[in-house]
């Protein structure tokens, strides 16, 4: 019995563990980097992102990494890819940088950055789903 | 159970906790590709330019001016450009997008709400002063969109270039908004400031599907 106590408490630690690494809403980053992408294409986070996955991303940014001499238009959104649906109502542009809090987030979505400009342009961008 | 045996448990549980805690590092590790305005001081007055630029910010503080809470946090943990929402100015009161200019340090950021969020954006103060920071497009519920900046004192009109048509806006407290419906064919906005007029492109975020995601 005793051992069965120790294996016990050992099984307990290991799925304590194992429940603390897994992928939460709370915990997760990702960055987004695109070289020289074409104008109005989308840079999804499995382009060399922290995190390649769907998650409830409650902030994310968008920006153009080169000089700020208002030539690049960054864009954002956070999407459902199975449907199509945004949240926040949809995207948002600026010139440079733009960002979007989105509130308590849950649920299955895919952050994209694009740019505008007079040809491809590297975008980068980030998104946060704890805040 | 011999005291042989404690250790192996004990050392099994300890392992798959290292495992884990690995695993949980791995996903949530910074390959920060110098996001713009991190690590910046957060200001704790208003910048003299800001204010020489902006009358909205030379006015006393009041209540209205506090941006709501859950996104001031936000906004306050992300820091960018070292912004401090407590510093924030109601510009343009509004039933469901108002819109807050934030001091930064060597930026001016302006927020408007949406939903139960809000979209940032933060032009260089330079550029406003200079005249020259463009404008932020948003979706509204997926119907309208919203478009928006920041001038310094004395620009009195915007001209927003939707479809080949001109529409003047006036700016409220240095900022403007413009609330037109989805799908309409933006095209710029332009306006007349201390280095002339400037003109810069407007982009519909509404263009969801146009290109598909490319890795």
């Amino acid at each position: 019995m005793r051992v069965y106590g120790r294996l016990a408490v050992a099984l307990v630690l290991a799925l304590a563990a194992v429940g603390s690494g897994a992928p939460s809403a709370s915990a997760l980053e990702s960055y987004y980097y695109c070289s020289l992408k074409p104008v109005g294409s989308w840079c999804d986070g499995k382009a060399n992102g922290t995190y390649d996955g769907l998650n409830g991303w409650d902030y994310t940014e968008a920006w153009y990494p080169g000089d700020w001499d208002n030539t690049v238009t960054a864009c954002e959104h956070v999407i459902n890819p199975s449907n199509g649906t945004e949240i926040g109502g949809g995207g948002n542009c600026d010139l440079n940088w733009t960002s979007h809090y989105y509130g308590a987030i849950s649920g299955s979505y895919e952050a994209e950055v694009r740019q505008y400009s007079g040809g491809p342009h590297t975008i980068y961008g980030y998104a946060n789903s704890s805040f | 159970m011999s005291l042989m045996k404690r250790p192996h448990s004990i050392a099994l549980g300890l392992v798959l906790v290292a495992l884990s805690s690995a695993v949980a590092v791995a996903e949530v590790a910074s390959d920060d590709p110098a996001a713009p305005g991190q690590g910046v001081d957060r200001v704790t007055q208003i910048e003299e330019p800001a204010r020489e630029a902006l009358g909205v910010l030379r006015e006393a503080r009041g209540g209205d001016d506090s941006m709501p809470a859950d996104a001031a946090a936000a906004f306050t943990e992300r820091a960018s450009f070292g912004m401090n929402p407590a510093l924030s100015r109601l510009a343009i009161a509004n039933l469901r997008n108002s819109i807050f200019v934030v001091p930064a340090r060597g930026h001016t950021c302006a927020s408007m709400l949406s939903g139960a969020g809000a979209v940032m954006q933060c032009p260089k103060t330079s550029d406003i002063s200079a005249g020259r920071a463009g404008a932020s497009t948003a979706m509204i519920d997926g119907t309208a969109i919203a478009i928006w900046g920041v001038v310094r004192d004395g620009i009195e009109s915007i001209e927003l270039r939707i479809g080949g048509e001109i529409q003047a806006v006036e700016p409220q407290a240095n900022v403007y908004l413009a609330i037109v419906p989805a799908g309409s064919p933006l095209e710029s906005v332009s306006y007349v400031g201390p280095s002339g007029r400037v003109t810069y492109p407007i982009y519909d975020p509404s263009k969801v599907f146009d290109s598909e995601a490319q890795h």
